[in-house]
């Protein structure tokens, strides 16, 4: 009886962010009328997007047992270069270069990977904490993107079509009546279950979070495997900085400030261990649905700014201490599995 | 090994794809292709000078009718007195004078800087005749507020060659005004020696 009571409890647990979101989403559509209108959800569905992107990067890096405090940053530095690109374009001498929308894309992921490959480099190769070195290049890039216009936003990134740069607005745009970011996170998303559960690329990264000791040991090249995760985390991130940009129709550098730990939140949330190992993007993608709905549920009830943040940060520290119990009971049912079976 | 030399080959195809997607103009010949001309801010203060210099003039307040101290970002106003100092600094580049009003009791001190360089975005702040929405942004509202400066220090200041002799002089200002402290600092519009 009392090993059932346990079993029940711990599938409870496991569920439990997804049962977090169905009491959220049924509290909001009764604290408020329209909450579950066609705008209302497109509207957080646009928000989770952007949350979500951002954390299934951090989800690789935080499974490595990282953490990745730049991403916030490169999110307001690519979409300052996007802007830049599309409204001034490239001046070298007396040319200026103007690229076209999908060159700009591959530019701005490729300065993504970049930046992550910087982080991945610094603290593998350097031994720099990982929160050090991305708390410093989270400073770094938004420096660079305060400085590409003085701090000024980019008004216009809607482009000309003589110079042949327009289309970036598609990416904030509704298809088919959904945001172009949620395609892109769903797209995304199966590409980064399937990297995670399906190939050995993945699989070296959950062993690498659980013992780099041992990993190393079997052979598991873990500089590179915590390389590509900072990598994953900037490409991520740099598409956020371009759907963002594309959603607001401008550029402005302090995009994305802060938006790091609404990812860490997402991540956390989605029952993925601060210190490495183990993590899914099922719950990352549910943990990040939490965020949304909490962020854009407590506006529409008219609660402060001041109030969100205080308990948007209770809810992290819940879901952490939930996540402990659960680890701890997991080990107490193994332990008395393996006394019974003796 | 593989994976690498697929990894180069995707490399250098977004490479080529990225270098023959550019367009390369001459710098500075984008309006050929946008059909914008580029923001040029002494133009625009040039055909609104005449205008803004005589809504500044009719709707100057003596100072003693209005409260100095709150002028706000810009406030038109016209003084009549003495000029009781003349400074020149920075190699004559910031020149101005105190005034001291007739018939004022109060204890603010008047200040009208003479240029060549001016501070301050009083003359643009106290006018009506163009708004912030009319520029496209932040930068070009801040060059049309130092081309209007400009253009006074070249139709209003410039001609009158104001110098140390003009000290003790009767003086009549109408100008924009902010105050600071217990000093109200005029960018003129209009100065009349007599």
């Amino acid at each position: 009886m009392k090993k059932d009571n346990s079993q029940l409890i711990m599938t409870l647990l496991k569920g439990r962010t997804f049962i977090v979101l169905i009491l959220l989403v049924i509290f909001f559509s009764f604290a408020s009328k329209s909450f579950l209108s066609l705008n209302t959800l497109t509207m957080v569905a646009k928000h989770v997007a952007l949350y979500g992107i951002l954390a299934l990067g951090m989800t690789f890096v935080i499974i490595t047992g990282g953490i990745d405090l730049s991403v916030g940053s490169v999110v307001g530095l690519v979409g300052m270069l996007a802007g830049g690109l599309i409204q001034e374009g490239l001046t070298i001498g007396g040319k200026t270069i103007y690229f076209t929308v999908p060159a700009i894309i591959i530019l701005m992921l490729c300065i993504g990977c970049l930046i992550g490959l910087v982080n991945g480099l610094i603290i593998t190769k350097l031994n720099v904490a990982a929160f050090i070195t991305t708390l410093g290049t989270m400073y770094i890039c938004r420096g660079l993107a305060n400085l590409r216009s003085g701090g000024a936003t980019f008004p216009n990134i809607g482009g000309f079509e003589g110079l042949g740069n327009v289309g970036l607005k598609a990416l904030g745009a509704n298809w088919l009546g959904i945001p172009a970011g949620v395609y892109v996170f769903a797209i995304l998303s199966i590409i980064a279950a399937l990297l995670l559960n399906r190939t050995p690329t993945g699989w070296h990264l959950l062993a690498v979070g659980g013992n780099e000791k041992s990993a190393k040991l079997s052979g598991i090249k873990s500089d590179q495997v915590k390389i590509l995760a900072y990598v994953i985390s900037g490409f991520c991130a740099a598409w956020i900085g371009l759907i963002n940009t594309a959603q607001l129709s401008a550029a402005h550098p302090a995009s994305g400030d802060g938006w790091e730990m609404n990812a860490i939140a997402a991540t956390v949330l989605g029952g993925t261990s601060m210190s490495g190992g183990s993590g899914t993007i099922i719950g990352t993608i549910v943990g990040a649905f939490v965020i949304g709905v909490i962020n854009d549920g407590m506006t529409m009830c008219g609660v402060s700014e001041f109030w969100q943040k205080i308990i948007r940060g209770a809810v992290i520290i819940l879901a952490v201490i939930i996540d402990q119990t659960q680890r701890n009971l997991q080990a107490k049912m193994a332990l008395q599995a393996r006394n019974e079976s003796k | 090994m593989k994976a690498k030399i697929f990894a180069v080959i995707i490399i250098i195809a977004l490479g080529a794809f990225v270098a023959n997607s550019a367009k390369v103009i001459d710098k500075g010949t984008e309006g050929q292709y946008t059909g914008v001309k580029a923001f040029d801010a002494s133009e625009s203060s040039g055909s609104d000078w005449a205008k803004i210099s005589e809504e500044i003039t009719t709707n100057a307040a003596e100072i003693n009718a209005i409260d100095l101290n709150a002028l706000g970002a810009g406030k038109a106003i016209k003084i009549h007195g003495t000029v009781s100092e003349f400074s020149s600094k920075a190699g004559g580049k910031r020149k101005s004078i105190i005034i001291t009003p007739e018939n004022y009791s109060g204890n603010m001190i008047f200040s009208v800087q003479l240029g060549s360089v001016y501070t301050g975005t009083s003359v643009r702040d106290s006018q009506t005749i163009k708004k912030f929405g009319d520029f496209t942004n932040q930068t070009e509202w801040s060059q049309y507020a130092k081309a209007l400066n400009s253009q006074l220090d070249k139709d209003v200041v410039t001609p009158l060659a104001i110098n140390d002799s003009i000290k003790g002089k009767t003086i009549t200002v109408i100008g924009a005004a902010v105050s600071s402290g217990n000093q109200v600092n005029i960018t003129p519009v209009s100065i009349v020696i007599e």
